[in-house]
């Protein structure tokens, strides 16, 4: 893998550390990654990664909770985990001054957690609660049910965050053996911005992987393969009182390791990826019909990404935006896309390519993300170049071969019951399903 | 710090000889960054801060208008009028600005606040950028064509914006109740998206009115941030800023809001799993200097696993499931907020006391530790807000804009030295009274599942 410029790389037994320095303003921010997160909870214990990394900031074997947050607090630091598919992290921030006792704090939650029984009831409770909580946001009700209806099936539907049901089955122990697999096999990856003392921090890394006697070559992490998305799937998803519908259409797109990603990734942007672009000029500026129309995806998956148009109209209008947006997505999956549309997403990302450096702590999750695809993800260097040298013909061929006019997810969140006859009317062709937002089915398209 | 570095020397020197410009302040902000303050003849105030950490920059536009410039009977021009201006001018078709940010690769985007509305845009510091966006800027601060169109499906999105983020949302429509309840007179009681039944009557009309005495060089503040030259900056904005004319609107200071003497309470019912809470007490202006104790206060109060309201809530009472809070940055008084998420079974009565009871204790019992806690947590906050080119134009934007002295932005890392246990006693003991306080309930109404 190639190098980005302003970065130092350190390869230390057991771990990578990657510095980008900038010493303006007197602040860190640390990223501690193992690699594997919620792809890799055991079966029926979704969340598991999240609630061992949060417990592990709870207090550790030789200060009680209160203590560790004390010292942390009158240092104005901050430090919190958060767990994706594919990792699990936890984030420092602090005055650069006080980066030697900071880091001492990450060292004794890494390395000697307390993992105390009633910690981790209190935690698990507060995990429940709040994941009570989001099913009353919309937002969080059409992604939870996207994901279910998009990955149904496979163990990559349960979300990295917890589902309500597995979480309150987990114990002590599930987190203890999350904990021992992740912290001596997971690759450790450090990446720090801002005002760092290099040296100190590399000793400090040392001193973790001797203490958790990690092997220099870790184990690969194995995880669940994404499952093939067949015929289209219409999930409504019922929510008393909203005049809005929270509407996902959504496919399976490519991972950050794809040869075709950059033009893939290209001809995305062109699509829906600007206050211009053909999607969001339709459904926003001509008809009005939402507030939000933009096009979600990730280039840094390691396993291919879903690939979501997001919208949200009235009631009313949900019906005929649900038909425009899949006129959109088939003439894309078709190709159908002007060159002056790609020219102008070109020239959007390759010059916005200095801003993704603005500032020095906006390179700690693209480089986390790169260290983690490793071998085939595109430095910033390539990623440019293979902008430059996509062609209308290779950007529409990305299309074609990735996307399919006939394979898609669309979610409706909101009060959508009365939706449903219009629907199948319109779209016969479609497995239909409806369910309550509160439901804790993860299958609602089963195999 | 040196007194006066190059950079601040090039930046005093860069109005010199230049016709309708005048420097009106110059200092230092940061190791190695400086800004400045200029005016043009026509009243236009321009900030300038030379950044090189980056060869980027941030062209900010702000406007002296925000929700609280509105007739309470006829809310949500502000932001109505924020949304239009990507719109066609006299000069330039639909979509060109968009289209020519974009082209460029800016990121850009626009707000609108009970204070302000703001307009900005980050681009690479290369080729005629500074120039194009400068020309299109200063084009549709006076420019703006209004065609009923347009109008017409704009106006759509912004309902859809207030559907989304008010109508359906449960925490949107508590925060509005809660405002409301908590404001009588002055204008910060009504929402900047505007209400549902004055969105479906404002006309075009209304809408140009609301532009014609708010947007003009007089009314706004630019600021521009980052890797560039100030002379070529400063020459560009006059050449295309100068011959804007002023509109010389006066604004009359908005209603004041008379103290509040009893506990006020809202109820909301919404089909939602979880009750919540909100508790709101009115404070001082952001620049009061009463307000860095209560920033104290607050740290103490809301930030960190042993913040005194999760502690007490949240682990030893177990009502809430988690607790948020904020002071509002606004011109005038404002509040401050309490944010809970209940049990499904919780006491509210039970919540709303042990809330009270922390914030009257916080004043008489805060201790060394969080004062260190606080002065510490608050430098690595302002720090981090001046993490890049935008974050620094927002500060200045916003300090320039609603107190009008940018240089207050820079205060951060010291305003607190003056905060001692004394002064926080008495900032709380004045704020966190019953009296002062607007309980906000959000209950579950269940639905037919």
């Amino acid at each position: 893998m190639s190098a980005e410029a302003g970065v130092e790389r350190l390869e230390l037994e057991g771990a990578t550390v990657l510095c980008a320095v900038e010493r303006t303003l007197p602040i860190c921010r640390f990223a501690v990654t193992f690699e594997g997160g919620g792809r890799d909870d055991p079966p029926g214990g979704a969340g598991a990664h999240r609630l061992w990394a949060e417990l592990s900031l709870r207090g550790t074997e030789t200060l009680s909770r209160e203590a560790f947050h004390a010292r942390l607090e009158r240092m104005g630091s901050s430090v919190y985990a958060s767990v994706y598919g594919d990792m699990t992290t936890l984030r420092a921030s602090c005055l650069s001054r006080h980066q030697a006792e900071t880091l001492a704090l990450v060292r004794e939650a890494l390395t000697r957690p307390g993992l105390r029984d009633e910690e981790f009831a209190l935690l698990r409770d507060e995990v429940a609660d709040g994941l009570e909580a989001e099913r009353d946001d919309e937002e969080s009700v059409a992604a939870i049910w996207l994901r279910r209806a998009l990955l149904s099936g496979s163990p990559l539907a349960r979300r990295s965050h917890g589902e309500l049901d597995d979480v309150r089955d987990l114990t002590l122990q599930t987190l203890r053996e999350v904990a021992s697999n992740r912290l001596r096999q997971g690759r450790l990856i450090v990446v720090a911005a801002g005002d760092v003392n290099v040296e100190a921090l590399a000793r400090e890394v040392e001193s973790w992987s001797r203490a958790l006697e990690r092997p220099a070559s870790p184990p690969v992490i194995a995880s669940a393969p994404m499952p093939p998305l067949g015929e289209p799937r219409v999930l409504l998803v019922e929510q008393e009182e909203h005049d809005q519908v929270q509407l996902r259409l959504a496919t399976v797109g490519l991972s950050g390791r794809d040869p075709k990603l950059i033009p893939f990734w290209l001809g995305t942007t062109a699509f829906a990826g600007t206050f211009t672009s053909p999607f969001t000029r339709e459904v926003r500026d001509t008809r009005g019909w939402s507030y939000t129309a933009h096009v979600e995806f990730s280039r840094y998956g390691s396993l291919p990404s879903a690939w979501v148009l997001h919208s949200a109209p009235h009631r009313d209008d949900a019906v005929a935006c649900l038909e425009l947006e899949l006129e959109l997505y088939r003439g894309l999956a078709r190709g159908e896309l002007e060159k002056d549309a790609i020219e102008l997403a070109r020239h959007y990302l390759l010059n916005r390519q200095p801003l993704s450096r603005a500032s020095v702590f906006d390179l700690v999750y693209p480089l986390l993300r790169r260290e983690l695809l490793g071998a085939g993800a595109p430095s910033s260097v390539e990623l440019e170049a293979g902008l430059e040298s996509a062609t209308a013909s290779s950007v529409r061929g990305a299309l074609v071969e990735t996307l399919r006019p006939e394979r898609f997810v669309a979610v409706l969140a909101g009060s959508v019951t009365e939706l449903e006859g219009p629907l199948r009317e319109r779209l016969p062709e479609a497995t239909f399903r409806v369910v309550h937002a509160r439901d804790e089915d993860c299958t609602p398209f089963p195999r | 710090m040196n007194a006066r570095p190059p950079v601040t020397e090039s930046l005093a020197r860069a109005a010199e000889g230049l016709a309708g410009v005048r420097l009106d302040r110059v200092c230092s902000i940061l190791a190695g960054l400086a800004a400045a303050r200029y005016r043009l003849d026509n009243g236009l105030t321009v900030l300038l801060a030379i950044d090189p950490r980056a060869p980027i920059f941030s062209y900010h536009t702000w406007l002296r208008v925000g929700s609280k410039h509105e007739s309470p009977e006829h809310t949500g021009l502000a932001h109505l009028l924020e949304h239009l201006m990507f719109k066609a001018t006299h000069r330039f078709p639909n979509g060109t600005l968009d289209r020519e940010m974009e082209l460029r690769g800016a990121q850009t985007n626009a707000a609108t606040w009970v204070d302000w509305t703001y307009y900005h845009q980050t681009l690479a510091a290369r080729g005629d950028n500074l120039e194009r966006v400068a020309e299109l800027e200063a084009d549709r601060l006076r420019g703006l064509a209004f065609d009923p169109d347009t109008f017409a499906s704009e106006l759509e999105v912004v309902r859809n914006e207030r559907r989304m983020s008010v109508d359906d949302s449960a925490l949107g429509a508590l925060g509005e109740a809660v405002y409301a309840t908590a404001f009588r007179e002055h204008p910060y009681r009504t929402p900047t998206i505007g209400r549902a039944e004055h969105l479906a009557r404002t006309s075009l009309e209304e809408v140009r009115a609301f532009y014609r005495a708010h947007y003009a060089p007089d009314q706004a503040v630019l600021v521009v941030a980052g890797d560039l030259e100030p002379r070529a900056v400063l020459s560009t904005l006059v050449r295309h800023y100068g011959a804007l004319p002023p509109s010389g609107a006066a604004r009359s200071a908005p209603r004041a809001e008379p103290p509040q003497t009893e506990e006020r309470r809202v109820e909301l019912t919404r089909p939602v799993q979880t009750p919540y809470l909100t508790v709101a007490y009115h404070i001082p202006g952001q620049l009061d200097p009463r307000t860095p104790s209560l920033e104290a206060a607050a740290e103490a109060l809301f930030i960190g696993d042993n913040a005194r309201l999760y502690q007490t809530l949240v682990v030893e009472a177990r009502l809430a499931s988690d607790v948020e809070g904020y002071l509002t940055p606004f011109a005038e008084p404002g509040l401050c907020e309490v944010l809970l998420t209940l049990k499904p079974d919780a006491s509210l009565d039970a919540a709303v006391a042990l809330v009270q009871r922390e914030l009257e204790r916080v004043g008489e019992t805060l201790c060394e530790e969080e004062l260190e806690k606080a002065k510490n947590g608050l430098e690595l906050a302002y720090y981090e807000e001046l993490r890049d080119a935008d974050g620094l134009a927002e500060a200045m934007g916003h300090f320039e804009v609603t107190h009008g002295d940018f240089t207050r932005a820079f205060e951060g890392a010291t305003r607190l030295r003056g905060v001692t246990r004394r002064s926080v006693a008495e900032a709380c003991a004045e704020v966190f009274r019953i009296e002062n306080r607007t309980v906000g309930v959000l209950r579950p109404r269940r639905g037919p599942q």
